[in-house]
């Protein structure tokens, strides 16, 4: 199923680098924030500071930042308090994707945080669904002949007597 | 491959040859050891009775499954018994598995799993099943001595399956034997001085016939508890001591660990305690697959599954 291992790693690789990009950018915008209360200054100073973080992968960026509440004057935190929204794009082998994640601080500390995916490529979705929370993996069977194993390993390998007794049960179960 | 004729026995490319291939039934499930070393016919013929001699030695001490057993003594008569040489590594890691489970996992849930119908005589015919006493109600541990408070039926089948791997590998090892898999149905321990890894595949919990993905193994042990074969009725052959219930939120649970009682022993304790908990104890790597298919693969495990992505909750 799906490409080569090789490219696999490639877009993996992809994936990583981008989510590391925009953790950049996302501390970048508290770090901001923290200094400058304007919010056009922000998302001014944010765009530079991207470009000065990420070389290369990140291609385009806009960054906002809504539902700020009043700053806790008690808090000893650095960052505001209140959700900031980035979309990173990157390239992939199989073209142009983009990511957007928000996260929600309070008290310096992120209480919530959403990833969407926006990819075009059905590839580079499922790749994405692997970093972003709230997405599990499921297991799939595939024929234990179409693969090239010698030994398996799962339930123990029962001897006849279990299994004599088990088929047992089950007839009788059914008189 | 004498137990299950599905497989295809021909090694896939890189894997290690096979110079002699031993297979048998014992202690209810079915053995293969494969070893890789050179050696000939006649060796292969006296090595075959040794490991043979060593697992009748086991049984007679452990086996719950028969009269005249240590085990059997202790079901029979309270007292202060002697251990047998081997006993220290298996009643160390129960006594660890005791308090790291809270109580969940215990080698007095003997009676409870025969009550349930897991008997000698494999009966599958659940009586008035009981949650089992606690371990100082029952046991004093203080090795080479164990006494019982009363008489308790111990089963150790929570690791001590993979303990006589490790010590069915040792017989090989003591015999020259360097390079080998010693495989009791599907709980292996494969020992490779050039550490060219052996591909195990992993069975599906539901389809027999499938695997949901194939693990990479080396100079270690890999086992794997299930509860989908050995399972009759609303029980299998793990058995909560605290409920006297069989859990069922997890379908299936490997671990990769350096020993093969560590890696047996954990599988079960994966059920009923954290990975993360376990993990500031032991040293292992393990996979679990819960009762909706959900994957959950520490990141050292190296195995490649078959897998689809799904969001929560859809």
């Amino acid at each position: 199923m799906g490409p080569a291992p090789q490219n696999n790693n490639k877009k993996v690789i992809a994936g990583l680098v981008v989510l590391v990009a925009i953790t950049l950018l996302v501390i970048g915008t508290k770090a901001l924030t923290s200094k400058n209360q304007s919010p056009e200054n922000q998302i001014a100073q944010t765009a530079s500071g991207a470009d000065t973080n990420n070389a290369g992968d990140i291609a385009t960026n806009d960054t906002a930042v809504s539902d700020n509440s009043v700053p806790d004057s008690a808090s000893v935190s650095s960052y505001k308090d209140g959700t900031y929204t980035a979309k990173g794009s990157y390239v992939s082998p199989g073209g142009n994707e983009s990511v957007t994640v928000s996260l929600t601080l309070k008290d310096g500390v992120v209480t919530a945080s959403t990833v969407e995916e926006g990819a075009g490529d059905p590839e580079a979705l499922e790749y994405q669904h692997d970093f972003i929370g709230g997405y599990k993996t499921f297991v799939n069977g595939k024929d234990i002949d179409n693969i090239h194993v010698s030994r398996v390993s799962g339930s123990s390998l029962t001897s006849i007597g279990f299994n004599d007794a088990l088929t047992q049960i089950k007839d009788q179960a059914k008189s | 491959m004498m137990h299950s004729p599905k497989l295809k026995t021909k090694p896939s490319r890189n894997e290690p040859a096979i110079a002699q291939r031993l297979t048998f039934d014992a202690i209810g499930t079915a053995w293969t050891i494969e070893i890789y070393s050179p050696c000939n016919n006649r060796q292969v013929a006296a090595l075959r009775q040794r490991v043979l001699d060593r697992i009748a030695a086991y049984d007679a001490h452990y086996s719950r499954f028969r009269d005249d057993s240590l085990v059997a003594a202790m079901a029979a008569k309270a007292g202060t018994y002697m251990l047998p040489d081997d006993a220290r590594p298996l009643f160390d890691i129960y006594q660890q598995l005791y308090t790291l489970s809270d109580g969940a996992v215990t080698p007095l849930i003997g009676q409870t799993l025969s009550d349930a119908g897991y008997d000698a005589r494999y009966s599958l015919q659940p009586k008035a099943v009981h949650a089992p006493p606690a371990w100082d109600a029952v046991l004093v541990y203080r090795y080479p001595h164990l006494e019982l408070k009363r008489p308790a039926l111990l089963d150790v089948g929570a690791a001590g399956k993979g303990y006589l791997v490790d010590i069915i590998a040792a017989v090989l090892e003591a015999e020259g034997v360097k390079a080998y898999c010693v495989d009791a149905g599907g709980d292996m321990l494969y020992r490779m001085p050039d550490a060219r890894p052996l591909r195990v595949g992993l069975e599906h919990p539901d389809n027999l016939g499938q695997i949901v993905g194939v693990a990479s193994i080396s100079n270690q042990s890999l086992c794997g508890s299930a509860g989908n074969r050995r399972a009759w009725g609303e029980y299998h052959h793990i058995i909560d001591a605290r409920t006297a219930v069989s859990p069922r939120h997890i379908k299936a649970v490997w671990v990769t660990a350096p020993s093969g009682l560590v890696a047996d022993a954990l599988t079960t304790a994966l059920f009923f305690v954290p990975a993360r908990t376990l993990a500031s104890v032991f040293a292992f790597e393990y996979a679990i697959v819960y009762d909706d298919y959900a994957l959950e693969q520490s990141a050292g495990f190296r195995a490649d599954f078959f897998v689809t992505h799904k969001r929560e909750g859809t």
